[in-house]
């Protein structure tokens, strides 16, 4: 069984799903992790179960796991009580780092403490560990500010303000690694596609998206950021996956 | 110079920064209570560069050769801020996220880094980190499964339970009491450990120094026995060679610099780990102890501050700013 881990509200999700169902794929929703039939020893996590739909089924019939979830939002968890979600969502959550980080090689894209589905970077660490991976790295110039106006003490009633310069529209290429592996990637020059692949081996990201800067008349492609995960509507990126997860056709 | 960061009436953080100027160091405040007279400008690249200003006082980042660091809930904070629009947490979250960001990438000794510190925000994953760097573990079940948890208890007579996530819970015991109570795990996952007789120990790790705290009480939870009836006694005391050893590679494993270590010695002498604090709250144990903690961490920050290897910051020389 494949198991794909995403928000009851991400359609892409479930129509891969869909598109898989025939060859042992299931969706699993926040829901499902809020629901009796969960069992996990964490010195014996393939002798458990897990509940899925309606369905408890022994963690053992697992045979791959994909995660396009990064967090749980309480507001998923409709069927517990309003005051609870906010503590329910973080129990869960920690719940499943433990969880997936005990499936090892199962999971394509596995979790880091605070986030389900890759590592967690801020822009920063993404930039800084790119240089590592010997792409050209873009500069943001970033002001992060909750007060605005004289600088004389905390202003009661002042505007908070947020700047961080974005590239003009049009200019971004966003590239998808699934499994180490650029996807759909021909324009991107090899220099660059080798940098991403490394790029996702060094911080352990299954899935990853990257934004690139083209140049305008050479391969030097600025890199101007990343994410853990991919959009699985992008080209590519579904047959990438089947592969990845070892689908069977 | 040395960067504190957090709020200054939180007691560790006021303890370090007594310990700095007890040491006469250079030190730079930045009050976290003060999130909304905070702005931060970053220049995010092959490095991160860039200044932190509170109400006209400006700290240049590049000038910071390390940092000590506690975070709290801002929400009350900006709230209390009359006046503030509605985005305000949201805007107060980013200032907050941009230093954090740069904590994660400095040149600077942090402790701890941002990145290290989040492995105890699940206990069962830190739980299987801690397994594997040689600690005892207690027995562990988590479950939506009553039934399961039902031959958890009784598969080990005495069985305590608490929160999965960072979230601070109580730890308490299963009684008689949760028999109908065991129903309600089916809506949420549970932690249920083998309750582990024995005494608890507070160890704080700062660098390569150990400071262990035992713990005299008959609480299932010692942080909160002085609720329900007599406060716990904390003795400081010398831990066993290769305990103290294990502790101080521990903390190193999970890249942190200073931590606070909870583990039990059980009556057949093992020692049980339960959790690695990686923000500890060492001022309860060392007012009790006299152990000085605090000048520790001082004593990390100033050689930090003053180490000949430290790396300067360098300056990109050829990227496009956005």
């Amino acid at each position: 069984m494949i198991l794909v881990l995403a928000s009851s509200w991400d359609t892409s999700a479930s129509a891969l799903v869909s598109g898989w169902g025939a060859r042992g794929a299931r969706l699993i929703t926040p829901v499902d992790l809020a629901r009796p039939g969960w069992r996990w020893d964490p010195a014996a996590p393939l002798a458990g179960d897990l509940a899925v739909g309606s369905d408890v089924l022994p963690v053992r019939s697992v045979a791959a796991v994909v995660s396009f979830l990064s967090v749980i939002q309480p507001s998923e968890l409709q069927h517990i009580a309003p005051d609870d979600r906010e503590y329910v969502a973080a129990e869960v959550s920690a719940f499943l780092v433990g969880w997936l980080t005990s499936l090892g090689e199962r999971v394509l894209n596995p979790p880091t403490p605070l986030c389900l589905n890759g590592p967690h970077l801020r822009d920063a660490q993404w930039r800084r560990e790119a240089a590592l991976a010997g792409l050209p790295v873009a500069t943001l110039r970033r002001t992060e500010s909750c007060r605005v106006g004289d600088a004389s003490g905390d202003a009661p009633g002042a505007a908070c303000a947020t700047t961080a310069a974005v590239p003009p529209p049009g200019t971004v290429v966003e590239v998808a690694v699934v499994g180490g592996s650029c996807v759909a990637a021909d324009a991107v020059p090899p220099v660059v596609r080798r940098g991403l692949e490394d790029l996702a081996a060094r911080t352990g990201a299954g899935l990853l998206s990257a934004r690139l800067l083209p140049g305008v008349d050479s391969d030097l492609w600025w890199f101007d950021g990343a994410r853990a995960g991919v959009d699985p509507t992008a080209d590519g990126v579904s047959a990438s996956l089947e592969r990845s997860l070892g689908v069977a056709s | 110079m040395i960067l504190l960061w957090g709020p200054v009436d939180d007691r560790p953080f006021a303890a370090v920064r007594q310990a700095l100027h007890d040491r006469g160091a250079e030190v730079a405040v930045v009050d976290q209570r003060r999130v909304v007279a905070t702005r931060v400008e970053l220049r995010q690249g092959e490095e991160t560069t860039g200044v932190v200003e509170v109400a006209g006082t400006v700290v240049d980042l590049d000038d910071v050769r390390a940092v000590y660091w506690r975070s709290r809930d801002l929400r009350e904070d900006v709230l209390a801020a009359a006046g503030l629009d509605g985005g305000a947490i949201g805007r107060a979250w980013a200032v907050e996220d941009a230093l954090l960001g740069w904590l994660d990438v400095t040149g600077a000794s942090v402790v701890n880094r941002p990145a290290a510190m989040a492995s105890n925000a699940s206990k069962p994953y830190q739980l299987a980190l801690l397994r594997d760097l040689g600690f005892d573990v207690p027995r562990t079940l988590v479950t939506t499964d009553p039934v399961a948890a039902r031959a958890f208890w009784t598969e080990h007579g005495a069985v305590v339970y608490k929160s999965v996530s960072g979230i601070r819970s109580v730890v308490s015991q299963l009684g008689p009491a949760h028999d109908d109570r065991l129903e309600a795990v089916a809506w949420c996952p549970t932690q249920f450990q083998q309750l582990v007789p024995g005494q608890d120990h507070r160890v704080h790790v700062v660098g390569n120094e150990v400071f262990a705290t035992a713990v005299i009480s008959d609480a299932d939870d010692y942080r909160y026995a002085g609720v329900d009836g007599d406060p716990a006694e904390l003795r400081a005391v010398r831990l066993p060679d290769e305990v103290a050893s294990r502790c101080v590679e521990a903390t190193r494993a999970l890249g942190l610099v200073i931590s606070g270590v909870d583990l039990r010695r059980a009556p057949d002498g093992r020692w049980f780990c339960f959790e690695v604090n990686p923000s500890p709250g060492f001022t309860y144990y060392e007012t009790n102890t006299g152990q000085p903690i605090a000048a520790a961490i001082a004593s990390l920050l100033v050689d930090a501050d003053l180490s000949p290897s430290f790396r300067p910051v360098r300056r990109p020389a050829r990227t496009p700013a956005q």
